[in-house]
């Protein structure tokens, strides 16, 4: 039996639109996970062009929509995917050709979390310490790959990619408010407060369900609405 | 001097926890009916008048329908703020709702106050 594929294909340069292609495989080409299948269906046809680079789920470059779900294809075994099996690009992002997206709102809105620590009192010589409980707070938080699975599955994100961060940046977001060392606490949260920015969340939990790397941006952004509340108080 | 962009900047907040808040109350108040109604349920309709009538009850009352006004306010609009892109259609969207809720206050208030 043949390994049955059903890939999205567009190049806005000669294409009036998009159109499904299918492709096949040898059930016995060796392929394991489903980007070894792409990696082999490439060969057949080189104009078939996604991103890849780790093969490991470390990377994040190869995030695409498999059989209707946002996923990584390095990470996802061919044996658990129901054939044919249908592959298309992130949902909502402007396709820049076949399954790579233009990304840029998504990093935009990644940007305007300020993701990095912000802290005023004079460098330390050696680190800015931080007991284990205070580290332990950031798991979950640090390990996102920013690979858009998350962001590009939640609907509040589609209808308002310009204004709503999206799960993967108020995530990090998040991160830096958890940061024991961070002193941006107040303009952090100032910055969430619009009805906007946070507040398109509605707890659907695309983002929860999807991610690879099993991260919970849904808790994060509760973390954030329970943080911003008890600021009230 | 922090600069915050123009518009709402602090209603995000507010509107969230009123949302929840009335809901809390909308959810308390339905159960007290509920179980009120099954313990000692009202078949009379001067027995009802008079039970409606009664300060607490009607104070009650008037706390429900203000906020399934409010609920159903930040809802809509929230609902608005999601799918209808361009402001005008917005705009005549959020004065639509805005005029029917105002339209039910003003009947609530002729329900809830004491006639004559």
């Amino acid at each position: 039996m043949a390994l049955r594929f059903r890939i999205y294909r567009y190049n806005p340069e000669s294409d009036q639109r998009p159109h499904i292609q299918k492709y096949e495989l040898d059930d016995d080409c060796g392929a394991v996970m489903l980007l070894d299948a792409l990696l082999l269906i490439k060969e057949q046809d080189d104009s078939l062009s996604f991103r890849r680079s780790c093969r490991e789920g470390v990377c994040g470059s190869d995030a695409m929509n498999i059989n209707g779900r946002n996923g990584l294809a390095c990470i996802i075994p061919l044996k658990d995917l129901k054939q044919p099996i249908d592959i298309r690009p992130l949902p909502g992002r402007p396709v820049i050709r076949d399954l790579v997206v233009d990304l840029s709102q998504f990093y935009n809105q990644y940007r305007a979390v300020k993701p990095w620590l912000i802290n005023n009192d004079p460098e330390p010589e050696i680190e800015r310490l931080q007991t284990p409980h205070e580290r332990e707070r950031l798991d979950g938080l640090y390990e996102c790959i920013l690979c858009a699975c998350c962001s590009t599955s939640c609907p509040s994100f589609w209808w308002n990619p310009d204004r709503f961060l999206g799960p993967a940046a108020l995530l990090q977001a998040w991160r830096f408010l958890a940061d024991s060392r961070d002193q941006a606490t107040g303009e952090r949260l100032d910055d969430l407060e619009d009805p906007y920015r946070l507040f398109r969340c509605h707890t659907i939990m695309n983002c929860t369900d999807v991610c690879p790397k099993d991260l919970n941006p849904a808790r994060a952004i509760g973390e954030i609405k329970q943080m911003l509340t008890k600021r009230v108080l | 001097m922090r600069l915050r962009p123009t518009g709402s900047a602090h209603t995000g907040l507010g509107e969230w926890l009123l949302q929840r808040l009335s809901a809390v109350y909308m959810g308390a108040f339905v159960i007290y009916l509920v179980v009120r109604f099954a313990i000692d349920p009202i078949n009379d309709y001067l027995v009802w008048r008079d039970w409606f009538l009664a300060g607490s009850v009607r104070i009650g009352f008037a706390l429900f329908f203000v906020s399934t006004l409010i609920h159903s306010w930040i809802g809509m609009r929230s609902v608005f703020m999601d799918y209808l892109k361009p402001v005008w259609l917005r705009f005549v969207a959020q004065v639509a709702t805005g005029t029917g809720l105002l339209v039910l206050t003003l009947w609530l208030i002729q329900i809830l106050l004491p006639s004559g």
